[in-house]
């Protein structure tokens, strides 16, 4: 208790509350920018915080971080462009909403979903870091590549309409995933002679094409089409509770899916979003409406991506091992102030941790009030004309797709991107599974690959009882692929009658 | 009135997007004497990673020194060689400066086909030297390098060594060890330090070879280092050169312009980083970031960064991985 004030002491001095605020706003606004990422908005103040005190510096680092990542399900929910890969999953559900003239209550729903998943998290981080921190040691290549085959089950999740299709377009996501240098010898794959593809095909410039370009060039070609249905600017809606009460179960679950999925080095918030958002899918109490405008997606996706944040900091804190960029900016920020994450951080700097642990709560509850204040601005972006929004979208998805490598290269694949994607609207084919494909692929070959090697090149070795945890994964992925195909069968008997409920 | 403040908003969207895109802008230069406008440090990897970090914490002093404004650009993708082509295209007036750890200059023109070399540029200077040190984790079976060495020999391709990736430096080391000592580690990738890290904690690995202030970081033991002295926290850790064979290996950061850069120039840049290396500030952020300051002369770096060339070229020749 005692720790808990002095370390509520110093949090409360102008220079943190400043911090926090401003990083928040700076935080959502960085991360509802297509492109932009949590990265770039970290680093972009980083050098400001080597002459800043050491709580009011990692009171903003925290309060970026944990906005960004909520930031990205904006733009998701109003332009259908996911302002960060981890959104992606966001806008199945959030873009149908807006179309039906409900934003504000879909941007309700991604906050407080939000703000549940990144409060859940911090909780998990501040019992538990240390003993989760030793699980997730234990993870090593064979387990990774389990759990990226139970994730790409999700394929099957994502692929309205089509089993066979969404399968396909995952492929061709796995597929533009091995472009570039090979992750174990260096070698160039597919470039084609081209130098630029020898970086391989980045995710933004896809994601940011396929959805947003593609979503303008085909409103743009039917002039005639419905158009969005005005919402009005009364910003953010809170679903009432009975609401909330019919979807916990997807909330907890997602809320642990993004902790557990955050904890393990390497996986990230894109996978854990897709993983809540496929399980939500096979066990919502609402799971025939997904894709539709159905709010639980938006809880699955938002809940889980935010939860990430505390999970992503348990090795990052507990050893010193951040497991992506993001985290890795954080150590860094964390660093210069004299703190060495690692496994005697929470001896050695109590004081300063309760503080950090402290702030990541109340970066938390003031996306809510962000949220509150600016909502009412943001969804007066669709009352502008439509060629004023669209010629905006295409601007800042341009942008933003040069910003990830600042490199024009990655502006053409937008547009290319762009055009497959009218083209796959136009032949039935979902996109999310590419999407899925790309975000996946790389560190599934990775891990394969590197699984190979340790077992001399014997896939039965990834199945004995030396690895346990992979073999309950691979038998979760084998179920779960066992369902997904039965239901699809079910589907196909139950034909004539399509609006019948599933089961 | 209502589409005036629609505007406002979109207005105020791209203030927003203007501001966040002003590290990345690109300077327009005047003719007068060096430096007369906006110096940009091009990091060949994204923002965050070590050599990004490094070049963050000189860039207030070194914009000091210089009396001009110095921003940061990152142009990432495939092993930093993306970004260091496009520093290589730059016009040579002293405004693009890479800033660049060793392996897209010194180890990557020796992987693939790259449209530029180590020829390409005009050495500027270092920035840090950090020595390497081979780390086991603590409950390894090996405390010394010779039971290390005695055991890959009994049992060849059956210990792993981990490297933060193919022709990173963690490799190198791999290479050097097998060609020195004659024995033969299962070598795995990972992407990146911390993965490889990691995967030494978990025991996938059995040793990894990196920057030696890892070691009390992670509370690993050392087995071996790179450096040509035996390290001042290490006294009892055998260096290469104990072991009889002739090889030094070390993290480096150096500062790069385009060949056809003017001589007076890169002499500029030299000075201000050295005194930028000198300051109190900076060296205090360095050895927060476990970073060694190592300031030279230009023929001293040019020397160093050639010999590194040849070193690396020797090495993956030998592990025929020179294309």
């Amino acid at each position: 208790m005692e720790n808990i004030l002095s370390a509520a002491q110093q949090l409360m001095s102008p220079a943190a509350l400043a911090a926090i605020v401003l990083g928040t706003v700076y935080g959502t606004i960085v991360g509802a920018l297509p492109g932009l990422g949590s990265v770039i908005a970290i680093t972009i103040v980083l050098p400001f915080t080597y002459s800043m005190d050491a709580i009011p510096s990692i009171a903003l680092v925290l309060a970026i971080y944990c906005s960004s990542v909520y930031g990205g399900s904006l733009s998701a929910i109003l332009i259908n462009t996911p302002g960060t890969p981890q959104s992606a999953a966001t806008l199945l559900d959030g873009y149908p909403m807006t179309r039906k003239g409900r934003a504000a209550e879909a941007i309700g729903w991604a906050t407080i979903s939000s703000v549940i998943g990144g409060l859940f998290s911090v909780a998990v981080l501040i019992i538990a870091a240390p003993q989760l921190a030793r699980v997730a040691l234990r993870f090593g290549p064979i387990e990774t590549f389990a759990l990226i085959c139970m994730a790409l089950t999700c394929i099957a999740g994502v692929s309205r309409g089509s089993i066979l299709k969404g399968l396909l377009a995952g492929i061709l996501g796995l597929f533009l995933a091995t472009v570039g240098a090979d992750p174990m010898t260096g070698a160039i794959r597919f470039d084609f002679g081209v130098f630029n593809l020898s970086a391989g095909v980045s995710l933004i410039p896809v994601l940011v094409g396929l959805f947003a370009l593609a979503e303008v060039f085909c409103r743009a070609a039917e002039r005639a089409g419905t158009p969005i249905p005005k919402t009005e600017s009364s910003g953010f809606v809170v679903p009432p509770f009975r609401e909330w009460w019919l979807r916990k179960r997807t909330l907890i679950k997602s809320a642990a899916i993004g902790t557990f999925v955050g904890i393990l080095p390497g996986t990230g918030a894109s996978t854990a979003s897709f993983i809540a958002y496929s399980e939500a899918k096979r066990s919502g109490r609402f799971r025939d409406k997904f894709g539709t405008g159905e709010p639980e997606g938006l809880i699955a996706s938002e809940t889980s991506n935010n939860a990430v944040t505390g999970g992503a900091l348990v090795p990052t804190l507990a050893l010193g091992i951040p497991g992506d960029p993001v985290t890795a900016v954080v150590m860094s920020t964390l660093i210069i102030q004299g703190i060495q994450p690692g496994v005697r951080l929470f001896a050695d700097n109590a004081d300063l941790m309760n503080a950090a642990f402290l702030a990541l709560i109340l970066c938390n509850l003031m996306l809510l009030v962000v949220a509150a204040a600016g909502s009412r601005l943001l969804t007066r972006v669709l009352s502008m004309p439509e060629p004023v929004l669209f010629t905006m979208v295409v601007v800042l998805s341009l942008v933003g797709s040069y910003g990830v490598n600042g490199n024009m290269f990655d502006v053409l694949v937008t547009f290319i991107a762009g055009i497959a994607g009218v083209a796959f609207r136009y032949i039935g084919v979902p996109v999310a599974p590419i999407v899925i494909g790309l975000v996946l692929g790389p560190i599934f070959e990775e891990s394969l690959r590197q699984s190979l090697i340790l077992t001399d090149g014997s896939f039965g070795a990834f199945f004995t009882l030396s690895h346990p945890i992979a073999l309950g994964l691979f038998a979760l992925a084998a179920l779960l692929m066992a369902f997904a195909i039965a239901t699809e069968i079910r589907g196909m008997q139950r034909k004539p009658a399509p609006d019948a409920p599933e089961i | 009135m209502k589409i005036h403040r629609m505007l406002c908003a979109t207005r105020r969207e791209f203030a927003a997007a203007t501001l966040a895109f002003g590290a990345l802008a690109m300077p327009l230069h005047a003719q007068d004497a060096y430096p007369s406008d906006t110096v940009t440090l091009l990091i060949p990897w994204a923002a965050g990673g070590a050599t990004d970090v490094a070049a963050r914490a000189i860039q207030p002093t070194l914009a000091e020194q210089l009396g001009t404004d110095v921003i940061i650009k990152n142009v990432s993708g495939a092993a930093g060689t993306i970004g260091t082509a496009e520093a290589a295209r730059a016009r040579p007036d002293g405004y693009t400066v890479l800033v660049t750890s060793a392996g897209p200059v010194a180890v990557q023109p020796h992987l693939r086909k790259l449209p530029y070399d180590l020829d390409s540029f005009k050495p500027v200077g270092r920035v840090s030297l950090t020595p390497m040190l081979t780390m086991v984790p603590q409950d390894s079976p090996y405390n010394t390098i010779e039971e290390l060495i005695a055991a890959a020999k009994e049992n060849p391709g059956q210990i792993t060594a981990g490297s933060s990736g193919a022709g990173t430096l963690p490799h190198l080391a791999i290479l050097a060890l097998n060609k020195a000592a004659g024995i033969e580690l299962k070598h795995i990738p990972f992407q990146g330090s911390n993965a490889a890290i990691k995967e030494l904690l978990g025991g996938t690995v059995a040793l990894f070879s990196d920057q030696s202030q890892s070691a009390p970081k992670y509370e690993l033991n050392g087995l071996l280092a790179w450096s040509g002295e035996r390290l001042e926290e290490y006294p009892d850790v055998p260096t290469m050169k104990d072991l009889g064979y002739d090889i030094e290996m070390g993290n480096w950061i150096g500062v790069f312009v385009p060949l056809d850069t003017p001589e007076e120039i890169a002499t500029a840049l030299n000075e201000a980083l050295n005194n930028t290396l000198n300051d109190p500030e900076v060296l205090q952020n360095f050895a927060d970031l476990l970073l060694a300051p190592s300031p030279t002369s230009i023929e001293e770096f040019d020397a160093f960064a050639r010999a590194n060339y040849e070193f690396s070229r020797e090495m993956l020749q030998d592990a025929g991985l020179v294309q």
